[in-house]
This record gives C-alpha cells, structure tokens and sequence, in this order.
C-alpha cells in the first residue's frame, strides 16, 4: 500500500519536474524573442520603416543654421545670429554632434565584438553554445 | 462611406460601364495589396537592410530639402 503511494508520488515529481523544465524552455524562447530588435521590425515593419526615414531626415543640418560655418565667420557673425549655432542648439544639431557619434561607435564596438567571437568560434572549431546548451560546470 | 462615394462616382455610367471601372479599381487595390505584401516579405528577410534603406531614404529627402539650394 505504502509502496504503491510513494510510486505514486514519484511518478507526479517526475510529471512535474517534466512540466517544468518544458516552461522553462518556452520562457527562455520567449525572452530571446522579446530581447531580438528584428522581431519588432518583422511586427510593426511600416512603423519602423517610417522612423528610420524621420530619424535619417533629422540627422541631415540645416543648411541655414550650421556649425560656425565659413560664411558666417567671414561675415564676422557671432554666437546667436543667423548662420552661427546658437549655444542651446537644435534637435538636428544635438542627433549628429552627440547622438550619432555615440551610436556609430556603440554599433561598430558590437560587429567588432561580434565578428572577433565569430571568428575565434569558427577557429577553435567548437561551434558558439547557446544558453540552454551550455554544461553546467562544478563548482 | 467607400460605399455611398463608389455608388456616386459611378452613377452616371450604365452597369457595364460601372462594372468595369470598379473591377479595374479592384485590379488597381490588389497589386497595390501584393506590393506592400511583397515589401513586408522582403523586410522580414532582411530588417538591417531594410532599416539602413530606410535611414538612406531620410538623409537623401533630408539633404534635398534642406541642404539643396
């Protein structure tokens, strides 16, 4: 009798432990879905298509409002007049003086970074592990 | 709406005459449905590219409007 209910109850542990490492295996793929950009891009395309058109159209100066360009130190302008960047600046201004060096050197460090782990993986000959896959090592 | 302006565009036309426009109209709206299909597809392939297309799209609208004189 006794036997019978500890068989029992092994047999819904391991039901169990089963049915857990199976959500455990849906919530690891659902996070590497939500944390991948090219997911959002597949869902919302139209959108992300339009805000990489306004952001490109951003980044492009005004022609009339640039950095202390060579006309307006001939005209001999200063800070505030038409020509000369006025020291508040414009969104146009902020995106490629601050935005847009920070952004082209986080991407360049990534492919770098990407491309250095790609090309030791293909060198060891050991093909990258990914998260689930990975040994557990002793402690 | 679509409704009450395609039964007004077509009022003064015979049925056959009316049957034709709005079947070419339908051609019209279902090439236009498979090119924006087709795009969707080609942005799925590909969203880097189709991102760095679209950024290129902004700067050269931005630099013929702002910047040409």
């Amino acid at each position: 009798m006794d036997s019978d209910r500890a068989d029992e109850i092994r047999k819904r542990m391991t039901e169990q432990r089963g049915a857990l490492r199976d959500d455990l295996d849906f919530l690891v793929a659902q996070a590497r879905l939500k944390t991948d950009w090219r997911h959002y891009i597949r869902r919302y395309p139209w959108v992300f298509m339009g805000a990489g058109a306004v952001l490109g159209y951003l980044l492009v100066p005004s022609a009339r409002r640039g950095i202390l360009g060579p006309t307006a130190l001939e005209r001999g302008g200063r800070a505030g007049s038409p020509g000369v960047l006025s020291p508040s600046g414009s969104i146009s201004n902020l995106l490629t003086g601050t935005v847009l060096p920070l952004v082209v050197r986080m991407a360049t460090t990534k492919l770098l970074a990407k491309f250095l782990t790609t090309e030791s993986s293909d060198r060891a000959g050991a093909p990258a592990t990914s998260f689930t896959e990975r040994p557990r090592q002793p402690r | 709406m679509i409704k009450r302006a395609t039964t007004e565009s077509t009022a003064h036309l015979s049925p056959d005459s009316a049957l034709l426009r709005l079947s070419s109209r339908l051609d019209v709206i279902k090439s236009l449905r498979n090119l924006t299909q087709q795009l969707e597809q080609r942005i799925a392939a590909n969203p880097a590219r189709a991102l760095a297309a679209a950024l290129g799209i902004g700067l050269v609208s931005g630099w013929f409007i702002k910047r040409r004189k």
